[in-house]
């Protein structure tokens, strides 16, 4: 599904990501710990395309293709997603419509046909249900004054509405209630199936134990420098950072 | 005829006025950010006067042309009866000033104050080719709306004059369309009754070489509310001047504009708003999108005199610089005599936030779209202000479709 080849990137001139090398098959989970400005958010930002993140070495392959001259809403289109740690939000743009104009520029790209007014709503409606999302919620602009854990729910509704192959979930527990945490952990299991592939990146062990992953990663310093079972994760949360990375150096 | 010699009097100290400065430049402050005499150094010869059919078409072609309204048609600056509607109802009297000054009007006609000199203003009435008092009687809600619509063509200068008289909680839409002609000058006068409320709506486009200057002085009395929205778009040179003077309590002006402009356009939004009494609102906005090598200019001016507790002033002026050559300037004054009064101002200048731009490319919204979504929603916050009505979903279209020529995406 994705194989990242020793990548290094830089943000702003500055080496963030230094040799960084990790492999995705389909249907198969990993998670990502690491500690804060480990580089968490730099892989994801720049796996989804954001510009300005810039690949000095390596390379990424999504499903055999290099996404390197890939724009953000090609690599959606080819079924990449990114829920993103830090939801951005935009007064202006009605979040009905952002969802709609989002479901059906990917579908115009993929050479689909774009949903009608109503098959839309009612799949929104249908995926906001599980989501615990109000239709209140979704008639204001988008994120415009949403808590953290409402902005976390709606990246997870973009999610299941565009149905990505591949999808990166960077810090979507934090903000969440211990309900809301379930409601998204069974939405995102919904989701998993043989063809489909995630990267969690998390600091709680307490996500895994609802998504579990089959691989767990510990990112430090721009690389990977300890990967394993769930088990890993157990261990992180009993004995910290500090003692793995020590260890694995 | 008195009446028609008192408008001679009128122009005639109206020529004396603006002999005195002659065309506004920058270093007269009022003026330094629209060098109208660097564009204009002498004003023109009068334009010709347009053949009947040639009006007519261009009438017809005029933005708000399908909008059920009470026509006043004014063609190079010359009101045009025959294609007009005149008095259509005993409560809204209209005269050609042609035909002289009709006695309601003389009170007000040439009378109602500006906060600032306005020298285009008295060059209007100077050199008046056309002109139209209106008036709404008391209690009157008008429910077409008014529709003045300038057609030119051609070289020249055009000069018109519009009084606009609504009594005591009389109410009206005023809605204006300009088009055409290398120099327009026009002033409007606007008196608000007791409780009269006023909804304005301008679309002025101006192409490439074209020049337009609109000023509207108004008075408002006691309770009464004017509610304008301007919409300037193109790649011309055009000034929005409007002095408010507030004379009775609670009296309201929203004053909103969206300049959306291209290649060398140029759009001042000049507002002076002078609160003389207590308790009253003036909330303004205005929003420019400047492509190409344009140029956006909001200037602002709040006189708070003494005694006028109780002010509620708002200013906003935001440009988008959707191209590196494109420049926005906006000047938001207060000069406050009085306490208790609540008086903001907010002006920002700036590209599309990176952050959202990426949001939504990162859903798989492509970049030239997700640059026309961010564009819209940053002058949604002043569009919301339009009113509903077909006037007013032509301004909203017009505004999309402007955007497009701005290179805006
Ligand atoms: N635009 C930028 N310019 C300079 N440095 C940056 C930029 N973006 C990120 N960094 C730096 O890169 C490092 C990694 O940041 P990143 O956001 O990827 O960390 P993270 O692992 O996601 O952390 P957290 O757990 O706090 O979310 C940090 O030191 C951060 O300050
Ligand atoms: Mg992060």
């Amino acid at each position: 599904m994705l194989t990242i080849d020793d990548i290094h990137v830089a943000v702003n001139g500055k080496e963030i990501i230094k040799g960084l090398t990790l492999a995705i098959r389909p249907g198969e989970t990993h998670a990502v710990m690491g500690p804060n400005g480990s580089g968490k958010s730099t892989l994801s930002y720049f796996l989804a395309g954001r510009e300005g993140y810039e690949l000095t070495a390596g390379r990424v392959l999504f499903r055999g293709e290099d996404v390197a001259g890939l724009s953000p809403d090609q690599r959606v289109a080819r079924g990449m997603f990114l829920a993103m740690q830090y939801p951005v939000e935009i007064p202006g743009v009605a979040t009905m419509t952002f969802l709609r104009t989002a479901l059906n520029a990917q579908r115009r790209a993929r050479g689909e046909k774009e949903l009608d007014a109503s098959s839309f709503l009612k799949l929104v409606r249908k995926h906001a249900a599980e989501l615990n999302i109000s239709d209140d919620m979704l008639k204001r602009p988008l994120n415009a004054g949403f808590s953290g854990g409402e902005k976390k729910r709606l990246e997870i509704l973009q999610m299941t509405l565009f149905a990505p192959l591949f999808a990166v979930l960077d810090e979507t527990d934090s903000g969440l209630d211990i309900d809301a945490l379930k409601l998204v952990a069974d939405g995102v299991n919904r989701m998993k199936s043989p063809e489909r592939s995630l990267l969690v990146i998390t600091h709680y062990q307490r996500l895994l134990s609802h998504i579990v992953p089959d691989h767990v990663h510990v990112l430090a310093g721009g690389r990977i420098v300890k990967s394993g079972g769930k088990e890993l994760a157990l261990e992180l949360e009993a004995r910290g950072y500090d003692h793995i990375i020590k260890a694995a150096a | 005829m008195g009446v028609a010699l008192a408008i001679d009097g009128l122009k005639a100290a109206a020529a004396t006025r603006a002999a005195i400065h002659g065309v506004p430049h920058r270093r007269m402050e009022d003026w330094r950010y629209s060098d109208l005499r660097r564009l204009v150094p002498e004003l023109p010869q009068a334009a010709e006067a347009l053949a009947a059919d040639q009006a007519q078409a261009l009438v017809a072609q005029d933005a708000f042309a399908g909008v059920a309204a009470i026509r006043l048609v004014f063609a190079n600056g010359r009101f045009v009866p025959a294609l007009s509607a005149l008095s259509p109802a005993p409560a809204l009297q209209i005269a050609d000033l042609g035909q002289g000054l009709p006695d309601w009007a003389v009170p007000h006609f040439g009378q109602v104050k500006h906060p600032v000199h306005a020298p285009m203003a008295d060059m209007a009435l100077a050199g008046m080719m056309g002109g139209v008092a209106i008036r709404i009687s008391h209690n009157y809600r008008l429910e077409a709306p008014l529709h003045l619509c300038f057609v030119n063509a051609g070289e020249g200068a055009r000069h018109a004059r519009v009084l606009i008289v609504l009594e005591t909680n009389a109410h009206a839409t005023l809605i204006e369309s300009h088009s055409g002609g290398r120099f327009c000058n026009m002033a409007t006068e606007l008196v608000l009754g007791a409780n009269a409320t006023l909804t304005q709506l301008r679309h002025a486009p101006m192409a490439a070489g074209e020049t337009s200057v609109h000023t509207l002085s108004a008075a408002i009395h006691a309770g009464a509310a004017l509610n304008q929205f301007v919409m300037a778009e193109g790649a011309g040179f055009a000034r929005h001047e409007t002095g408010l003077s507030f004379l009775g309590r609670s009296a309201r002006a929203q004053l909103s504009g969206v300049s959306v402009l291209s290649g060398e356009g140029h759009a001042d939004m000049t507002t002076i708003a002078d609160h003389a009494v207590r308790q009253c609102t003036s909330d303004q906005m205005f929003k420019a999108v400047a492509g190409g090598k344009s140029r956006a200019i909001y200037q602002g001016r709040v006189i708070v005199r003494p005694g006028a507790d109780g002010t509620d002033s708002r200013q906003l002026a935001k440009a988008l610089l959707a191209s590196p050559h494109a420049e926005a300037d906006a000047k938001p004054e207060l000069e406050i005599h009085a306490d208790d009064v609540t008086c903001s101002h907010g002006a920002a200048v700036g590209d599309l936030d990176a952050d959202a731009l990426f949001y939504l490319m990162a859903r798989g919204i492509p970049v030239a779209q997700a640059r026309a979504m961010l564009t819209e929603a940053f002058l949604a916050e002043v569009t919301s202000r339009l009113p509903e009505g077909a006037a007013a979903d032509i301004i909203r279209a017009r505004i999309s479709a402007a955007l497009v020529d701005a290179g805006a995406p």
